[in-house]
């Protein structure tokens, strides 16, 4: 298992330095001289030789390269040129909203999506199942900003137990904040989750075994939950370990929507005012952060899937 | 072709999007006033018999824009999906039938492209070209890139140990004549299936983009725009947005209804589960 996690780590290495290179070469595709962006219209020509010279700009781009890796091995992202503070503390800042918003957003979106899905097997062609299946094939189709305005609608306007900027503070509790954000992104995410976790226990119910719990004795809850949907799981965990990754981009969205001050936000306020070191340091912490989650997927198969680990292979 | 009549997501899904392109194709047929025409006095004007759908913050009618936008959001989106097919299978087939170096080095790059968000990769790169139609065809079309090039290279590996491709060899057939006679026809199918998830995709991605104020340029009307026009006035005015959003919908089931039936289509092992 050691050797297993080991492998893993290391195959994400070129990857995260992969990521690393796109990103520093994409952000200098940006059109604009960050010198005379960062000192504003008013500076001198004389000042933006200065600033060039003096942040390294003038050197060739293979050299500007080498002083970013290293800054970003130290992990050093720069400094953002909107906040006039190291991007990294800023995003590290923002990191724990969007962290938040991911994790009980996957978390409620699987736990409906396996009892949903479940439901659906078990009730398979007759309504609960048609019911299901198609709200979660309609809720594939829905984009994530519509679901979260309506949410707006409803909660906020209508019901007003949320408020309309989820922000903290000013009399707004910490899950007030969370609900209208968490909720949309569990309704998204849970969609595909409970198509999966339908097909997953059908092909599983079939089986020989299924049969042998039942004429056991064994009550139908131990062998749905037990013996079926331990073995339906394979499937469902690639499913919310490629939710983990994707749900970034949901946040995005989703905290535009609600005014949440994640690292979503901050992204897009970003690209807005042109704040390239700041863009450039959110996009690659997003990206290593989902690498991680890969990884840790890639662990939990091992647990899942004893097979996987023996040889290695992925899926 | 009938038995692909007989697959009730295939005939729902293919229903749904032959609709979407009449409406795009028919628009000045279909469109009482002009797109564009502003007429302030008359702003943000709920449903009614003269305006189907409202009017939006600028008087505009909601149902013209959205028809027009059809235009604008079904091109951009099969352009996208254009570019990924045409990069992701060239790439996917070379990588899957030569193997080695070749696939290491293709496989590394497009995972180093899947661990971007598809979403962060279209803004960062809609911020590097610069917003327009051209662009967001690229920006919307790079992400799409890794899913056709797993498909493919899935299914050439898969194929290409398969008998008739080791007697092509043998007689002398070159790589070239081998992927393109033998392997593609074998991918196409496959590709079909991820192209119809493909466009589903690419105008949730045009609509996610233009609601965050990176889309198709004013005045040209993208359902991402007109989204993007209306959201601010979600509580007083929200037909704008509501329209526009659930025709996205409606387009992006269609194509998620016809990517089912026919990936049940092509492989019948798995129809039993899903029907």
């Amino acid at each position: 298992m050691k050797k297993y996690i080991l492998s893993r780590v290391l195959f994400a290495l070129p990857t995260i330095i992969g990521v690393f290179i796109v990103v520093f070469f994409v952000v200098r595709l940006i059109p604009g001289d960050p010198a005379s962006a960062m000192l504003g219209p008013k500076a001198t020509t004389a000042q933006i030789e200065q600033y060039r010279e003096h942040h390294g700009l003038n050197e060739p781009v293979y050299v500007q390269f080498g002083v970013a890796f290293k800054k970003f091995i130290k992990g050093d992202l720069g400094q953002s040129l909107s906040w006039y503070r190291p991007a990294r503390d800023v995003i590290m800042e923002r990191l724990p909203r969007s962290a938040e918003l991911a994790f009980f957003g996957v978390l409620f979106g699987t736990i409906a999506a396996l009892i949903f899905g479940v439901i659906a097997a078990v009730y398979r062609g007759r309504w609960p199942d048609l019911l299901l299946t198609s709200f979660a094939t309609l809720g594939m189709s829905l984009p994530m900003f519509y679901i979260g305005l309506w949410i707006l609608v409803i909660f906020a306007m209508k019901l007003k137990i949320i408020p309309v900027i989820s922000t903290l503070g000013g009399g707004v509790s910490y899950w007030q904040s969370l609900l209208g954000p968490v909720l949309a992104l569990a309704l998204s995410e849970s969609a595909l989750l409970t198509r999966t976790t339908r097909s997953s226990m059908l092909e599983v119910l079939n089986e020989d075994y299924i049969r042998t719990a039942r004429s056991k004795g064994l009550t139908e809850r131990i062998v749905l939950f037990k013996h079926a949907l331990g073995n339906a799981l394979i499937p469902i965990v690639t499913v919310v370990g490629y939710s983990l990754a994707t749900v970034f981009g949901g946040a995005i969205v989703l905290e535009t929507v609600f005014a949440r001050n994640g690292v979503g936000k901050l992204l897009v306020d970003a690209i807005h005012v042109r704040d390239y070191p700041l863009v450039q340091g959110t996009t690659i912490v997003i990206a290593i952060l989902i690498v991680l989650i890969n990884i840790v997927t890639d662990i939990v198969y091992g647990v899942v899937d004893p097979r996987i680990r023996v040889t290695g292979e992925e899926r | 072709m009938k038995s692909m009549l007989s697959n009730k997501f295939i005939v729902i899904g293919g229903t749904i999007i032959v609709l979407m392109l009449l409406i795009a194709i028919f628009a000045p047929l279909l469109t009482p006033y002009e797109y564009g025409t502003v007429n302030l006095p008359n702003k943000h004007q709920p449903p009614s018999s003269e305006h189907v759908m409202g009017t939006d913050l600028y008087g505009r009618d909601v149902w013209c824009r959205i028809v027009y936008g059809a235009r604008i959001s079904l091109y951009v989106s099969f352009s996208a999906v254009a570019i990924a097919i045409i990069f992701g299978s060239f790439f996917g087939i070379i990588a899957g039938y030569l193997k080695g170096v070749v696939d290491i080095v293709f496989s590394r790059v497009i995972d180093i492209m899947m661990a971007f968000p598809p979403l962060l990769l279209s803004l960062i790169l809609g911020a590097c070209l610069g917003t327009s139609l051209q662009n967001m065809t690229i920006y919307i079309g790079v992400p799409l890139i890794p899913m056709f090039f797993r498909v493919s290279r899935g299914v050439t590996l898969n194929i290409g140990e398969r008998t008739y491709i080791m007697a092509a060899k043998s007689i002398g057939s070159s790589r070239l004549r081998i992927m393109m006679k033998h392997i593609l026809p074998n991918v196409l199918p496959q590709i079909f299936v991820v192209l119809s998830l493909g466009m589903g995709g690419a105008i949730l991605a045009e609509a996610a983009l233009g609601f965050l104020g990176l889309g198709v340029p004013q005045p040209t009307p993208s359902w991402g725009l007109i989204v993007n026009e209306g959201k601010l006035y979600m509580f007083s005015a929200p037909w704008t947005t509501g329209f526009s959003g659930a025709f996205i919908a409606l387009t992006v089931l269609g194509f998620n209804l016809l990517g089912d039936g026919l990936r049940d289509f092509l492989d019948p092992k798995l129809k039993h589960l899903e029907s």
